[in-house]
């Protein structure tokens, strides 16, 4: 939040795109919870990547959805290269720098 | 109570007394609250700094309080401080006494004073951190002083006023026996002073969906949410900085929200980001997405949204005066608990 706050602004408007970007992935995000919250139930134990698989399914669901503009609903697309499915506009580079490859 | 954003400057401080929910026992349904631990309660009033407990960084804070002020729609994001602030101005109504003097500590933009009238209260000082706050306050009908102070650092004599009121500012003061001793310092003898702050259960689901979601994808969590007060120890804090007939009563507010995101940019809008030394400046979008898929599967409702518990604590305290009244002597009494089962008889006799 400091200079021309042009960083900021970026991030921010990423960030808005999440919550409809997860309500479209419903299915996968509600499997990861149950294995979560199975693992972190008494008796059960949460490690680290424990929930892996869950997890890429979402992040692939996620990182999948195109956003259009003008308030469309959001179409889920199988994972094809970002040039034949762009779709919305800004919606290409916004999506590949979206989540980066866990270390 | 969360940054989510990055932060391009970060300072991490040795912390004497600093403690966050051990451990998170979520599953089987428990609630994890993070307490702030007795050890820091040992600096006395205008006491040494080498008992000072450092836990929050009140410069970051006046800025967030400070962006949050200034924003288009203030409105939006304070519903819940409006809601308090109206709470705490029952309670000032309920008292049987007019005040001609009172202090709003930690105002923010003024959401007790718009609830009351010129009857009840004379002239009010409001004291926030936050210059934008005050700029932007909320109209209210009783004559107002607009004060720069510090909770804890209050610029008013002993014995000023008879009413000091605070809404939902004093969980991020960094020494709360210090601030409790300067309001009784302020307060006329018989004055009252009426707070509400969170408590130890505020935000429990978006701290335990943090705490999983790290913990699950990257093998360890730090603290986002501030640690609260427990009401035992808001119940000894009022009697050691010797406020008498105290009264704490606890309420719990439940917003619904349609997921974590909104929690969270709600809480920044409030002003109410995290700003304490110790916290993560960065949250990774992976946690971030994982933290709402649980808050989600967890804490969902039917209908798709999730809640966010915020639970206030009211307390409202005396500075003591003579004739206020005072535990009976010992031996003093004239009827025994043995005859408890006459009492009929015993009313009866005493209207003859």
């Amino acid at each position: 939040m400091s200079g021309t706050g042009a960083v900021w602004s970026r991030v921010r408007s990423r960030i808005r795109s999440f919550p409809e970007r997860l309500a479209t992935c419903g299915a996968e995000a509600a499997a990861y919870g149950k294995c979560v919250q199975a693992a972190a139930a008494p008796g059960g134990e949460l490690r680290r990547n424990l929930c892996a698989k869950e997890f890429e399914a979402l992040r692939n669901c996620f990182v999948a959805v195109v956003r259009v503009a003008a308030g469309l609903a959001a179409a889920s697309f199988s994972r094809l290269p970002r040039a034949g499915a762009g779709e919305g506009k800004g919606g290409a580079p916004s999506d590949r720098a979206l989540l980066p490859v866990p270390a | 109570m969360l940054k989510a954003v990055q932060l391009r400057w970060w300072r991490r401080l040795v912390l004497a007394a600093l403690r966050h929910g051990a451990g998170c026992g979520c599953g089987g349904g428990g609630r994890p609250s993070g307490t702030r631990g007795t050890s820091s309660y040992r600096s006395a009033f205008g006491g040494a700094a080498s008992g000072a407990v450092n836990v929050f960084d009140r410069v970051l804070k006046r800025k967030q309080k400070n962006w949050a002020a200034q924003q288009p729609e203030p409105l939006k994001y304070e519903y819940l401080k409006e809601e308090v602030g109206s709470r705490v101005a029952d309670r000032v109504y309920d008292i049987a006494r007019d005040f001609p003097l009172a202090l709003d500590v930690g105002c923010g933009r003024g959401y007790i004073a718009q609830h009351l009238n010129k009857e009840v209260v004379g002239k009010i000082f409001q004291a926030d951190i936050a210059e934008n706050a005050l700029k932007n306050s909320v109209e209210t009908e009783i004559p107002t002083v607009r004060v720069l102070a510090d909770e804890e650092f209050l610029p008013f004599k002993e014995n000023t006023f008879d009413l000091v009121v605070s809404s939902l500012s004093l969980h991020w003061v960094n020494d709360l026996p210090r601030a409790f001793k300067q309001i009784h310092y302020v307060l006329k003898p018989d004055g009252v002073f009426i707070g509400a702050m969170f408590g130890g259960d505020t935000l429990f689901e978006l701290r335990c969906s943090l705490q999983l979601a790290e913990l699950e994808r990257e093998g360890g969590f730090s603290p986002h949410i501030s640690p609260f007060t427990a009401v035992n120890d808001l119940g000894h804090l009022l009697g050691r900085a010797g406020f008498n007939t105290l009264t704490v009563d606890t309420d719990e507010i439940q917003v619904n929200f349609p997921g974590m995101f909104e929690v969270m940019e709600d809480l920044q809008g409030m002003g109410e980001s995290n700003c304490s030394w110790n916290r993560k400046p960065l949250l990774h979008r992976e946690t971030m997405l994982a933290a709402a898929a649980i808050y989600q599967e967890m804490y969902g409702n039917e209908d798709g949204s999730v809640p966010a518990t915020f639970q206030i604590y009211y307390m409202i305290g005396w500075k003591y005066h003579d004739s206020q009244a005072r535990p009976a002597q010992r031996g003093s009494a004239t009827v025994s608990f043995g005859d408890l089962g006459k009492i009929n008889n015993l009313i009866s006799h005493g209207k003859k």
